[in-house]
């Protein structure tokens, strides 16, 4: 899911700064003291999920995690997956410094999108709970990849044939990362239940 | 209870370990070289699985494109030296992946001066190993069959040229797999160290973070 340098257009690059600036500057400033340590283990899982392969069909692909990454940090999903994806820049190669905008508005908008999607769900009834866990994780990487679908297009693509590629090139994803999702949202709750406590009113 | 979710998360991050050698991602490396008239190239996903079907496009140094063609199989395109120029390989493999290579100029010239002498004729000997154009056999043969010790400066010339020929040829065809195995080894994977890294970078940065937020709070 990461573009890499010299695939898009200057307004497309553009306008994901635009996007990603204002997004990092609403989670900074979302981030109060309990939840620095929080959002930087989900920066650090993000930075690692990328290098797990997911080995189906002829494509690319690899985990995301952006729903988990969502649930759990709403807005500070913004900084989390920016620095992320910065350092897998640095580190790896993966995507790009001119795409990092981009590249951080597919991934994180559609995190903070599945956050009020799902977020009010999480502490209902255990079925109800797991269902949205897994639509979370599922959803947002269905999203992202329709992001990436309109980013490619936006750059002069053919832009049903991108789509779906990108789109049916993630289905493995959706569900390994829905599985995923809902695995640790129900270790959590046994676990750790205070940290899904009041997600509902923490955008 | 703390202890359980450290657990996981470790174990999540050994995952990741494990399966850091055969990962496969969102990064296409395509390293082209030069052999005789031909350009070869290859491309993978950074992970070893070869970019099948991908498109390859190569530019001159103005930015226009000379020829575009799709990788077979194996990820493999060749295609002869379409001009004495900085040359940029682009390969385009779908979803925003994208990987270039630059062969320099010098490169090429040097390569085509080796293979025939003559630069200003590009498309004459190929990949694969043709017989030596005739009209050279003809020329040197009856006048080398004579007299073998004092030969004319013009047939040493001649022969001189032929036996160049051969031996760059030979090579081409000696180097061929070599060439194929630098092209399968170059493929700069992330390691330990570049995971260990960024994790520390993460680490730094809640530091940094939870020192900023406890001076603030103090203040």
């Amino acid at each position: 899911m990461h573009i890499a340098e010299g695939v898009l257009s200057g307004p497309v690059l553009a306008a994901g700064f635009a996007i990603t600036g204002v997004g990092v500057g609403i989670g900074l400033k979302k981030i109060d003291f309990e939840h620095i340590a929080e959002t930087g283990m989900m920066a650090a899982a993000f930075f690692v999920a990328s290098l797990v392969h997911v080995p189906v069909g002829p494509a690319n692909v690899h985990l995301i995690l952006n729903g988990l990454v969502g649930l759990l940090l709403g807005w500070a999903a913004f900084p989390a997956i920016a620095t992320a994806l910065l350092l897998q820049a640095v580190f790896f190669q993966f995507g790009g410094f001119t795409s990092l905008g981009v590249n951080t508005a597919i991934m994180a908008l559609p995190a903070v999108a599945c956050h009020y999607l799902f977020a009010p769900l999480i502490n209902k009834s255990p079925k109800v709970s797991a269902g949205a866990a897994f639509a979370c994780g599922f959803t947002a990487v269905m999203f992202g990849a329709s992001l990436l679908g309109g980013a490619l297009f936006l750059s002069d693509e053919n832009f049903l044939e991108v789509a779906s590629i990108a789109v049916s090139a993630h289905i493995p994803v959706m569900i390994i990362e829905g599985f995923i999702t809902l695995f640790c949202i129900g270790f959590l709750k046994k676990v750790r239940p205070e940290m899904l406590q009041g997600k509902e009113n923490r955008p | 209870m703390n202890k359980r979710l450290f657990l996981l998360l470790l174990l999540f991050f050994a995952w990741g370990f494990i399966n850091c050698p055969p990962a496969k991602a969102h990064r296409v490396n395509v390293f082209a070289w030069v052999e005789g008239n031909t350009i070869y190239t290859t491309s993978k996903f950074s992970g070893g699985r070869v970019a099948q079907k991908s498109l390859i496009e190569v530019y001159d140094s103005q930015k226009n494109l000379l020829l575009s063609g799709h990788t077979d199989n194996a990820g493999a395109f060749s295609f002869p030296i379409p001009k004495i120029d900085d040359l940029e390989i682009v390969l385009q493999a779908g979803n925003g992946h994208r990987g270039t290579w630059q062969i320099k100029k010098i490169e090429l010239a040097k390569a085509q001066e080796d293979q025939s002498g003559d630069p200003s004729e590009p498309k004459r000997a190929s990949s694969k190993p043709k017989p030596t154009p005739t009209t050279l056999i003809e020329k040197s043969r009856p006048q080398n069959r004579p007299k073998i010790s004092g030969q004319s400066p013009e047939t040493t010339a001649e022969l001189e040229r032929i036996i160049e020929e051969t031996i760059s040829r030979t090579l081409d065809r000696k180097l061929h797999p070599l060439m194929t195995m630098i092209a399968e080894t170059r493929n700069p994977e992330p390691g330990f160290r570049e995971i260990l890294g960024g994790l520390g970078y993460i680490l730094g940065l809640i530091g940094v973070a939870a020192y900023v937020h406890s001076r603030r709070k103090s203040q």
